[in-house]
């Protein structure tokens, strides 16, 4: 017989409060851990879309001159003789830190050329890097591997009347359509796609590029040290960071964190107030029962332990259920939010938090209600003897 | 022996601007021992008696000295201490815990205490079958009839072998019968040396002490010991 002992039978015995505060602490625990289990699998989602959403660093060649273009419009017949980058530098990128946070390097090779007596742009690009980054491109067909093969631009396609299987004469080469790229809204639409070293040759740029995309994992990842690393290894190159497309996203995250974070607390705070209340509604009901213990000897320390056991029981056993009530619910709620692209990862921390944080609140909301406890005369408390 | 000592014990209770006066400048020795029987009408401080020489109330003049402590003048801690060491309590209403099993019960003042379990264990039994329920161990209360929950009482006050027993009205809700094997327990525990202090409103009751104090309007109205040379403070 320890105290313990009159722990456990006084939770058995007075089983509908015992339940009754399981269940509140319990919905607070679960709460927290579905809003944080979510805003983590949705800011992963997020972030893996980010990720394929394309290149959030660009390298380009450096111009002394200010661009003189905005959203695709050239301004009064200005042409800037872009200088190209040498094709060989590009495996400093490999050098840097961060090298590990590099998912995809797409290069590509630009320039026009002519077919049926106009001007087209032809893209030189590494096929598995380019349709890696570029997820939103639609192709009908499939895209290029190698050799003669072209991807054609939505513009294009309908300029030349270009179906799939069709040959297109480029600067006297012929190429086979093996790919129509569905309409996107954008440059892409003009553009003729073709394998880097085919577009190498047929623009005369072996072993330069245009440019290099870069698609960075930001899981953690800073892009502007990552900018600074890849201009050392680089040099005379511009090397930019597309922060404004990661910045709103990580802006949207904060937001929607610091909602789940708010929300969290609100409940955690009602849970605690449930405790207090219950826990000083017990102390009432129990103050013959303290007073018998105090009369029969019991210091306040063993009431206070009493009460303060029981409180960590309860508080444990909903800190617990109410984590594993909280994954329930955020791998129910996940499809719904995010159409199941979004998936739930075991996180040990947000499981020893929750009971540790359940234990926490419950022993706090009790701290009160067991001092009053420990305080109780044995005389008052035994009015009846 | 001397085994309790009172020097001029008053309780006033204060309420706003009320003050009642519970106990007058009480001064009594008891011998270690004895079977003293606490009488008189309601609110003469019968209860109040008990409760100062219990440790749970302290008086508002006068020392209490049980065993040469003077049990107000140590520290709160130390007087639960105290009590769990020297002194058993049986209520009235028994107050056993009702979760509990009537072993559990008497187990409950050996809880803070370091003895092994096993030995917990074996103290409570043995007083369980000294007060003659070995087969009512692992019954709660409720299944209990009022004069064996009064027996686990008694086991429970004594599982500790406190100095002191100390008993208010322990056969008030009983029956005639069961009231007589309760005193009969209680008289035993007296002839093998127990110092037992009980409040009583039943006249039946006097044959069994060998002391019997009245109380009124909370002064010593009469001591049956003082004819015998005992102390008392007589109207």
């Amino acid at each position: 017989m320890r105290l313990e002992h009159i722990v456990f039978h006084n939770l058995r015995r007075r089983k509908g409060r015992a339940i009754f505060l399981v269940v509140g602490l319990l919905i607070g625990v679960a709460t927290v851990v579905t809003l944080l289990s979510l805003t983590d699998a949705l800011g992963q989602r997020a972030q893996q879309e980010l990720e394929n959403f394309g290149a959030n660093i660009i390298i380009t060649p450096q111009s002394d001159q200010l661009a003189l273009s905005y959203g695709g419009i050239q301004l009064g017949g200005v042409n800037l003789v872009a200088q190209e980058i040498q094709q060989s530098s590009l495996v400093n990128i490999d050098e840097i830190p961060n090298r590990r946070n590099i998912a995809t390097i797409a290069s590509k090779v630009l320039g026009t050329v002519d077919v049926d007596g106009q001007r087209v742009m032809l893209m030189g690009v590494d096929p598995a890097a380019e349709f890696k980054l570029k997820r939103w491109w639609s192709i009908a067909g499939r895209p290029v591997q190698d050799g003669r093969e072209l991807v054609v631009g939505d513009t294009v396609a309908r300029r030349f009347n270009l179906t799939m299987g069709d040959s297109l004469k480029i600067n006297g080469q012929d190429f086979i359509v093996v790919g129509l790229l569905a309409k996107t809204g954008s440059q892409d639409d003009q553009l003729l796609v073709a394998p880097l070293p085919v577009a190498q040759e047929i623009l005369g740029k072996q072993g330069l590029v245009s440019m290099v995309e870069i698609a960075a994992l930001c899981h953690d990842c800073p892009v502007a040290d990552m900018v600074n690393q890849l201009q050392v290894v680089l040099p005379g190159v511009d090397v930019q960071a597309v922060q404004q497309v990661v910045k709103t996203r990580m802006h949207a995250l904060g937001q929607f964190r610091l909602f789940a974070w708010g929300v969290a607390v609100t409940v955690v705070i009602i849970g605690a107030l449930l405790v207090f209340v219950t826990m000083m509604g017990a102390i009432s009901e129990r103050t013959r029962e303290i007073g018998i213990f105090r009369a029969i000897g019991y210091r306040r320390r063993h009431i206070l332990h009493l009460v303060l056991m029981e409180a960590t029981v309860v508080s444990a056993l909903a800190g617990v259920l109410g984590y594993l009530t909280g994954v329930a619910a955020t791998l129910t709620a996940l499809p719904l939010l995010d159409g199941g692209k979004a998936s739930w990862q075991w996180n040990p921390s947000l499981a020893v938090a929750a009971v540790i944080a359940a234990v926490f609140v419950g022993l706090l909301a009790s701290l009160q209600p067991a001092l009053r406890a420990s305080r109780l005369e044995p005389s008052e408390a035994l009015r009846a003897l | 022996m001397n085994l309790i000592n009172l020097e001029q014990v008053t309780k006033r209770y204060i309420n706003g601007a009320d003050c009642v006066t519970a106990l007058q400048e009480i001064s009594l020795t008891v011998d270690e021992g004895t079977f003293l029987g606490v009488m008189g009408p309601s609110g003469s401080g019968k209860s109040t008696l008990l409760s100062v020489l219990g440790c749970l109330t302290s008086p508002s003049f006068g020392t209490v000295t049980i065993d040469d402590i003077d049990v107000y003048g140590l520290h709160p801690e130390k007087q639960a201490d105290f009590r769990r060491e020297y002194l058993g309590f049986i209520f009235q209403s028994h107050n056993l815990i009702p979760y509990l099993n009537a072993l559990e019960n008497v187990m409950l003042p050996l809880a803070v205490s370091k003895l092994s379990a096993a030995e917990k264990r074996q103290r409570a039994s043995n007083m369980l079958e000294r007060v003659g329920l070995p087969d009512r161990m692992l019954h709660l209360p409720q299944q209990l009839s009022g004069g064996e929950q009064e027996r686990v009482a008694i086991a429970r006050s004594l599982v500790n072998n406190p100095p002191l027993l100390l008993a208010d009205e322990p056969t008030g809700s009983l029956d005639t019968a069961t009231s007589h094997q309760v005193m009969s327990l209680l008289s035993e525990l007296h002839q093998d040396g127990q110092t037992i202090i009980m409040v009583t409103h039943n006249r039946d009751n006097l044959d069994w002490f060998d002391r019997t104090l009245y109380l009124r309007d909370g002064l010593i109205e009469k001591d049956s010991a003082a004819i015998n040379g005992s102390f008392s403070r007589a109207v």
